[in-house]
């Protein structure tokens, strides 16, 4: 219990020390939001201040974070300043497709990956060992986007019309609409992903494959299948959580890139829009729910590795402590 | 692994370094030939202004290279700073908050963190010329691919401490800098090379995509990322030499570089093996 506590505090102040550097560093640029709106001839001083009284940009900006953070507590957002429509409706409109985007891939790099990264290591120095060693080296090297322009090119030139290759359509209008608008991003998101995460399992995978404990388990006369899932994948996976939590942290990074290259109306083209508008509350809403999102996926998988090997509890705890003593 | 990767790095680098003295045309100079194929006129085609692609290309190299290992750099030295520091210092508060800062980098997104960092400076007006856009790209990737090398040279730095002849050294009196320079540093060279190969691998990747997203290298100047940019309503059409060429190019330096630094891990210092596992996580 002392170790979720810890863990959910480290959590909340690393996503306020996020959302900290946002405001400020957002703020330490001049030309605000006012002076966009208003366009050059109309920007008079007196009308910018007016604007600026309106959204509650006049006052130092540690206060206006200590005001934002207060709002937040009540689930209030903000109001955008280029539409005056409030951020929650626009992150809720949004929030969707990034989240699905976010969770299928992983789902994806984890499955795939995972099973690829075991394979490999169980049939070491055999010919799909080395299939799969090598397709992941060159896969880690291959930038993200440039699967998605491949993808793009693929079937918005070449098969033109074969496959919906932009825009978005959501699950609640048409499940085979949004699963087909998915796949593409998701594959983009996830193929740099598969190829880490089975790059990891099966190193670790490799240094279990001779420990007594599974040596005694085959002995001991469980089956290959038990013997590989519960003593040694078990066993391999505690350093490849973590780094799946990172991969989670740097997905949501890349969402931004892919939403991109596949016009997808989600959180990074919102981010993106609301940085070329100047909309401070829009992006200091997007950079919340971002820190959120990626912070929380590695205290997510912290939480699993202790599930997973509990010993991991002290070790995590006595780091835990280093911080906070 | 390291020959081939070494192989196909010096290549990277006689094109970018070589190439454009060789090749001679000017990657701004534009023509009336838009959006030609690659042809024996240019080897790589033109791009929608007419401009030589295959010159764009290798000036563009030496702009995300020199982005990519300046950034790399400057990580370097930051990183090792707060790792070294938070391994020597007595105080655990210290030590703690120092790593939990690096911890703080480390979950953001460099996309996210980058892209608005870039986006309020521009805003500044700061990245109005194109050089500045650039300083501007190399500082903040190096800021905030630092935290790489803070784990790692902390957890060199901290095994290092135990080892007979650190404790032999401080014995004799010797402690502070003289003590990093003489008895850690020489030690944990091993692990930082190959974090350092892995680093500018990643920062190519980063830069390039955030120049992709806008918020990078400004035109008129190339550079691989912001060539992308410029190439996407284009290659829907059909240029798939737009995108093709400089995918290639970073494609190729990444896996040249990642190759090296799995290659030279193991030669350096074949127990340290999997340590770094987490330095090729972030790619984008």
């Amino acid at each position: 219990m002392h170790f979720l506590l810890r863990r959910l505090s480290g959590f909340v102040l690393t996503v306020l020390a996020v959302s900290l550097l946002g405001f400020g560093l957002l703020h330490l640029a001049p030309g605000g939001p006012a002076e966009l709106l208003l366009g050059v001839q109309e920007a008079t001083p007196e009308a910018v201040a007016a604007i600026n009284a309106q959204y509650g940009l006049d006052k130092p900006w540690p206060w206006q974070f200590v005001l934002w953070l207060r709002s937040l507590l009540s689930g209030d957002l903000g109001t955008s300043v280029t539409t005056g429509a409030s951020v929650n409706d626009m992150i809720a409109g949004r929030i969707g497709v990034t989240v699905e985007l976010v969770v299928a891939s992983l789902v994806l790099s984890v499955v795939v990956g995972v099973t690829l990264g075991a394979a490999s290591a169980l049939r070491r120095a055999t010919w799909l060992d080395s299939v799969i060693r090598n397709v992941t080296m060159v896969a880690v090297a291959v930038p993200g986007f440039a699967f998605g322009l491949g993808f793009v090119y693929l079937f918005g030139y070449v098969l033109e019309g074969v496959f919906p290759h932009r825009g978005w359509v959501p699950i609640e209008e048409s499940v085979a609409g949004n699963f087909q608008h998915l796949l593409l991003p998701t594959l983009t998101l996830s193929l740099p992903a598969i190829a880490i995460v089975a790059k990891m399992t099966r190193s670790s995978m490799l240094e279990t494959i001779n420990a007594d404990s599974v040596w005694y388990a085959r002995s001991w006369g469980h089956s290959p299948w038990r013997v590989m899932s519960r003593f040694m994948l078990r066993r391999a996976l505690t350093p490849v959580v973590p780094t799946i939590g990172l991969l989670a942290a740097t997905s949501v990074g890349g969402t931004v890139v892919v939403e991109e290259i596949f016009g997808l109306p989600g959180l990074g083209s919102l981010l993106l829009l609301s940085l070329d508008n100047r909309d401070y509350p829009a992006v200091n809403a997007v950079m919340l729910i971002m820190a959120i999102i990626a912070v929380g996926s590695s205290v997510l998988a912290d939480l699993v590795n202790v599930y997973i090997d509990p010993r991991q509890r002290r070790a995590a705890t006595v780091r835990a402590k280093a911080v906070t003593a | 692994m390291l020959t081939v990767g070494a192989v196909i790095l010096t290549v990277v680098l006689l094109l970018v370094v070589v190439g454009p003295i060789v090749h001679g045309v000017s990657p701004d100079k534009t023509s009336g030939d838009l959006l030609v194929g690659p042809s024996s006129a240019h080897i790589m085609g033109t791009d929608s202004l007419g401009r030589d692609y295959f010159a764009r290309w290798l000036a563009g190299g030496r702009t995300s290279l020199t982005i990519a290992v300046g950034a790399t750099i400057l990580a370097l030295v930051l990183g090792c700073a707060f790792g070294l520091t938070s391994a020597f210092v007595r105080n655990r508060f210290v030590a703690g908050l120092l790593m939990r800062v690096m911890d703080v980098l480390i979950a953001v997104p460099t996309i996210l963190l980058t892209v608005v960092i870039a986006g309020v400076l521009a805003a500044r007006g700061g990245a109005d010329s194109a050089f500045a856009s650039q300083l501007y790209l190399l500082l903040i990737l190096g800021v905030s691919h630092a935290p790489l090398f803070a784990r790692v040279s902390r957890a060199s730095a901290l095994s290092e401490l135990q080892k007979p002849h650190v404790v032999a050294s401080r014995l004799s009196g010797s402690h502070g800098w003289y003590l990093v320079r003489h008895s850690i540093l020489p030690n944990m060279s091993a692990p930082l090379i190959a974090q350092f190969s892995f680093t500018v691998a990643l920062s190519i990747l980063s830069a390039s995509a955030v120049s992709f997203l806008g918020f990078g290298v400004r035109p008129p100047a190339a550079d691989w990322g912001n060539m992308l940019a410029e190439s996407q309503s284009y290659f829907v059409l059909g240029a798939w030499w737009l995108v093709f060429f400089p995918c290639l190019i970073i494609f190729l330096s990444a896996l040249a570089l990642n190759m090296m630094g799995d290659g030279l891990r193991d030669a350096l210092d074949p127990s340290t093996s999997r340590k770094t596992g987490i330095s090729t996580v972030r790619s984008v």
